[in-house]
């Protein structure tokens, strides 16, 4: 009898303990589709269309699209100007230029196929300006597979903007990226360096906002980014952030974007579907092109914080009174990735 | 003259007493000797009352032999006079009865279980023609022993599972809800356990099918032809049969298994005339999973219960009543993932009346509701989205035998649905808004006339109609769009509301159902039908399988009743006096104003819910081919079915098309199914069973290749709807039982060893995919019982 309640339970853990395992489909596919991606701002600054095709899946480096070289790319204007862009990598196309709010923006692709890809003009629209951030610190408690319990925490950032500042309240889309001061630091150190780090923060982070769920005219504190409160945090980190305001159209496709890309796979998901953009083959236009050409108003904040304005202290990465084993880029931090000696002019 | 009646009256009751000893007389004199006689009844098991089915009855000196029915019931046609009446069955004491007919009679007989010996064991068990016989094409008759031959899921016979073994029946795969017949959706077959309708009839994901096993009688699946009386959706009707209590004593039956027990009581209320019948069934697999070590399981939750009851009375020699109720309930819960419960309940109420000898009328009421809610259990949006549907039905008809080779039947329906198509509630400290739809509300009128003609022998014919009618009424509101562009919630110019009851949107469809069978022997006959179906409200889900959670929705301004025309032809031949049997049939199925959904679509808690529709035509066709072949102790039966289903979705000015207009396979297409079973009754206790199934991996869409954008590096680009498949379903799954022993009339008892998925397939019930940060997408299979599953079973009878 002993021996049977553990077997029983044994039998019932097979019965709801699920078995995911990875398969092969056989998929017979080698189509690949114009993949466009391009941003058009309000911000005089280099902008930048790229041109790439699709990489089947499952086939050599699925994940690095082949760009397509030799397009002649313009943006044009319902005011009848025309900007030409010129290919300064392959399959990058930029120009130096700055949109203007109330004026309508489409892309003209002429592939060297012959082929001619167009965006449905779109009208830029003004951001409304960004706010201070919010930032919290929670703790989160995750439980492993052995029942034991790990407790971390969290910086949550909230976005708050005030959309009564421009005559029409677009929807928003944010994005961001993070740098952050590595000071070196070890035992018997005669001299240390600081380095400056890129801290990519949005890759595959779609946030976006429906005016339409606001009453009133301010957004406060909307759930934008959840990140490790860790040693990142422990001198200065600085946010720079970014409000586009975006067409409805773009705001449905980043909504698609965001199935597509968080799909995991429950028994109740959905059927997946193709994200179809503002890209159109002109003679074809059944013909699926990826990609958005998105015409945004741009509004940019700059924000530091640190364990010290935080009020919660985190240990820094390198300590030379630390009794655990020093990390190697505690004495070089150069060889951390994306890092610089070069402080940038807005560091405090 | 005193004298002379005082007289008559001895020789009458005389007459009558020493009759009883030697002669039973059945029937009133009629008086005209040349006209045949009808003399039908049930053959019954003398301890419990229950139908005896496949008993023999031999009628000498004439020689005609009948065999009873799934339900016990058998038919002579026979002139009047002196007959000695042979009733066998095996595991029972034949019976000799003597019998003279005076005038058509309805008579049951009882048989008493009796010894066995070892040398009269075989399975070659003697069958009617029935199969050959009925008029209609495709239906199955699934008797309870049928049932019980097949190995069992956790030592349980099951309704659903057995069903799966029928030509032109599959499921998309373990852990879902429903079944698919001839390639329609799980929503288009109409489910009924005596008299009440069933939305939902699965428990545990679609593991157990809520019938009482030990309480169902029989099973009858319309997958063909459809007789006028049954409507309103349109792939199958499904007719679960509860039994009657026993009238002559108080027994029970259960059984105990390590994930669910069961129990029945039945019993007299009055004797001979009223019983009434009680099963429960709950699973205990929570208990168990809150004392394993697995977090994950901790959390979750399996449980299951449900209450059946059933009361017959014969009220009159003429009139009879009854009444069933059930209520059932889940909890369904893994981990922090995803936690719903779904809970149904309704009550049967009928009382049928013999007026004369060839009138049979029923009224019938039926009220129930079915209630999901999908449960939010993680972070700060914990919130539960309730979504109900209800209904009362009533409907009265009748039945007549107007000459002899004709019957009529006719009546009247009404159903009245109340949909509740979702509550959003916040749990707890929440951030979620509570948030409601309104109800909706749907009025059904059928009329039905169906005529059955026997042409002679070799040709019978049912031939009637059906006319519906259907309102959908309100409170509501209904959008109006853009014309000429499609729906879309940007495209709305103006709302229009309704009151309470005001009519909303009106239908009406005539449905001409016919069927002809031609004999081409004793044993042989070719069956052809053709029958229509509207159907007036539909499950929304655009998730692979049908889900327990999936909100129903009424036709109404936008959405327009779906309907489908049936034809199937098919002959079927029977060998070795019935005991094998076989058939061949075609069928084509045409569905318009088929719905589907585009991608992304959004379906809870959509005040605009036909913005996310787009509507197509669908057509399914196939081949169903089965073979039942007995060697003594050996049984198989063989069925393989070739289908497809497929669907078009056209360009218009309201709708994009779906695969640029061509057409794709629905999610439970899968052209090829083939399922074995196998039985061998090795001793008189002891028998072993083991089912073999397969079919093709139903159509999946699938990412083909991957693109960028913005932040996203790695997006997938899909396939068209449906071009891919998942792997092919099989299974083998094997059962050994033993007993019953005990001692008769006191308790018995039984054991069933199963092993469900003996070469532990890991058959896929879903494939999905995920993206890790720079990497393409890659294709998992999500397997729900991906393990051999072995069980033990202990029945019990007193």
């Amino acid at each position: 009898m002993k021996k049977t309640i553990p077997a029983t339970l044994l039998l019932l853990s097979l019965l709801f303990a699920r078995c995911i395992s990875e398969i092969n489909l056989d998929i017979d596919s080698n189509r690949t589709w114009v993949n466009v991606d391009g941003l058009v701002t309000d911000s005089l600054q280099v902008q930048t269309i790229k041109i790439k095709r699709s990489a089947v899946i499952g086939v050599g480096n699925d994940n690095i699209l082949p760009p397509v070289e030799g397009c002649a790319v313009k943006v044009l204007d319902d005011a009848g100007q025309s900007f030409d862009f010129t290919e300064t990598e392959p399959g990058v196309y930029t120009r130096e230029m700055q949109g203007l709010p109330g004026r309508a923006y489409q892309v003209e692709v002429k592939m060297p196929d012959g082929k001619t890809i167009l965006s449905r003009p779109s009208v830029l629209v003004e951001a409304p300006p960004l706010l201070p951030i919010t930032a919290e610190i929670t703790e989160k408690t995750i439980i492993g597979a052995n029942g034991r319990a790990t407790t971390t925490n969290q910086l949550s950032l909230g976005m708050n903007t005030e959309l009564g500042a421009v005559s029409q309240r677009p929807y928003l889309r944010w994005r961001a990226t993070g740098e952050y001061e590595f000071k070196e630091n070890f035992p018997m150190a005669l001299s240390t360096k600081t380095c400056y780090i890129k801290n990519n923060l949005d890759f595959n982070n779609i946030k976006i906002f429906d005016p339409n769920e606001l009453e009133g005219t301010t957004l406060t504190n909307e759930p934008f980014l959840n990140t490790a409160f860790d040693y990142r945090f422990a001198d200065q980190y600085c946010f720079h952030l970014f409000q586009y305001a975006i067409s409805e159209e773009e705001y449905r496709y980043w909504e698609q974007m965001r199935d597509i890309v968080t799909i995991d796979g429950s028994l109740f998901d959905p059927p997946p579907g193709t994200v179809q953009g503002n890209l159109y083959d002109s003679n074809d236009p059944d013909e699926l092109i990826l990609g958005y050409f998105s015409v945004s108003g741009v509004a940019y904040r700059r924000e530091f914080v640190n364990s010290n304005s935080l009020g919660f202290f985190v240990e820094p990465r390198c300590s030379s009174l630390s009794f655990r084993p020093q990390y190697p880029d505690c004495r070089a931090c150069q060889t951390i990735l994306f890092s610089s000696l070069d402080k940038p002019v807005y560091w405090p | 003259m005193s004298r002379i009646i005082f007289v008559l009256l001895l020789f009458a009751f005389g007459k009558t007493a020493f009759s009883q000893q030697d002669v039973l007389m059945l029937g009133a004199t009629n008086g005209k000797p040349e006209e045949m006689l009808v003399l039908s009844g049930r053959v019954l098991n003398s301890v419990s009352s229950e139908p005896i089915p496949g008993a023999v009855l031999q009628l000498q000196p004439i020689g005609l032999n009948e065999v009873t029915a799934t339900d016990g019931n058998f038919k002579f046609s026979i002139p009047p006079g002196f007959y000695t009446l042979i009733i066998s069955n095996l595991g029972y004491e034949e019976r000799s009865v003597k019998i003279q007919i005076l005038g058509d009679a309805s008579h049951d007989f009882m048989l008493s279980e009796g010894a066995i010996e070892l040398e009269q064991i075989t399975v070659t068990e003697t069958r009617s023609n029935d199969n050959v016989r009925e008029v209609l094409a495709g239906v199955e008759q699934l008797s309870i022993e049928r049932m019980e031959r097949q190995a069992k899921f956790l030592g349980e016979t099951d309704v659903l599972r057995s069903l799966q073994s029928v030509s032109g029946v599959t499921s998309v795969g373990e852990g879902a809800s429903g079944f698919n017949v001839r390639g329609g959706n799980t929503d288009e077959n109409l489910i009924l356990m005596d008299g009440n309708l069933v939305f939902n009839p699965v428990h545990a994901l679609g593991f157990f099918s809520l019938f009482h096993p030990d309480m169902v009688q029989g099973v009858t699946l319309y997958k063909g032809g459809v007789p006028a009386k049954y409507g309103g959706r349109l792939s199958s009707v499904l007719d679960v049969r509860l039994r009657e209590g026993n009238d002559q004593r108080l027994s029970a039956k259960g059984g105990v298994g390590i994930a669910t027990s069961r129990l029945v009581l039945e019993g007299p209320i009055v004797k001979n005339k009223a019983s009434f019948i009680v099963g429960a069934r709950a699973s205990y697999v929570d208990w168990m999973l809150k004392r394993t070590n697995n977090v994950d399981l901790q959390k979750s939750q399996a449980f299951f219960y449900d209450l059946t009851a059933k009361v017959d009375a014969r009220l009159t020699k003429t009139t009879q009543f009854g009444l069933t109720a059930f209520n059932t309930h889940d909890d369904f819960q893994f981990a922090d993932e995803v936690k719903f419960e779904y809970a149904t309940s309704s009550a049967n109420a009928y009382i049928k009346q013999l007026i004369g000898k060839k009138i049979n009328l029923t009224a019938q009421v039926n009220a129930g509701e079915y209630q999901s809610d999908l449960f939010d259990v993680n972070g700060n949006d914990q919130s539960q989205f309730t979504n109900r549907i209800g209904f009362l039905r009533g409907n009265f008809g009748g039945v007549a035998q107007l000459t002899k080779g004709y019957n009529m039947d006719a009546g009247v329906e009404q159903t009245r649905y109340r949909v509740s198509p979702g509550k959003l509630a916040p749990l707890s400290d929440s951030n979620v808004k509570p948030d409601q739809l309104s109800d909706q509300d749907g009025f059904e009128t059928s009329f039905y006339l169906n005529n059955q003609v026997a042409f002679g022998k070799k040709i019978e014919v049912m031939l009637g109609g059906r006319y519906t009618i259907f309102k959908n009424r309100g409170p509501g509101q209904v959008y109006l769009y853009e014309p000429g562009v499609p729906k879309r919630e940007q495209t709305i110019i103006d709302s229009v509301s309704f009151s309470e009851g005001e009519e909303i949107a009106n239908y009406t469809g005539f449905e001409p159902r016919f069927s002809i069978r031609i004999s081409t022997g004793e044993n042989s006959s070719i069956k052809g039908g053709y029958n229509r179906s509207y159907q007036y409200f539909s499950q929304v889900s655009n998730t692979a399988s049908a889900t327990p959670i999936d909100i129903w929705q009424l036709s109404n301004y936008h959405v327009k009743p779906q309907w489908a025309d049936n034809f199937s032809l098919g002959y079927h031949h029977n060998f070795n006096e019935n005991i094998d049997q076989t058939y061949l049939t075609v069928f084509y199925r045409n569905i318009e104003n088929l719905i589907d959904y585009r991608d992304f679509a959004r379906l809870l808690l959509n005040r605009h819910l036909e913005t996310e529709l787009v509507t197509g035509k669908g057509k399914a066709y196939g081949v169903e081919f089965y073979l039942k072949k007995s060697l003594r102790q050996h049984q198989f039966e063989l069925n393989y079915t070739y289908s497809r289903t497929l669907r078009q979705v056209l360009r218009s000015e309201v709708q994009a098309p779906i695969n640029r207009g061509d057409w794709y396979p629905s999610n439970f297409d899968k052209p090829h199914s083939f399922n074995l079973n196998y039985f061998w009754q090795i001793k008189p206790k002891s028998s072993l069973s083991a089912n073999f199934t397969y079919s093709t991996g139903r159509p999946t869409t699938a990412p083909v290749s991957s693109f960028s954008s913005g932040n996203v590096l790695t997006a997938p680009v899909y396939s068209e709807r449906n071009q891919f498949r998942i792997p092919d379903y099989h299974r083998l799954d094997v059962a050994y039982s033993i007993g019953p022993w005990g001692k008769k009339e006191r308790w018995r008892n039984s054991l069933t060893f199963s092993i469900y998925n003996l070469y532990f397939r890991k058959n896929a019930f879903s494939v999905f995919f995920r993206q890790n940060p720079f990497q393409s997408v890659t294709a998992y299979r999500v397997a729900v019982l991906g393990s051999m599953f072995p069980a033990v079973t202990y029945d019990f009878e007193f």
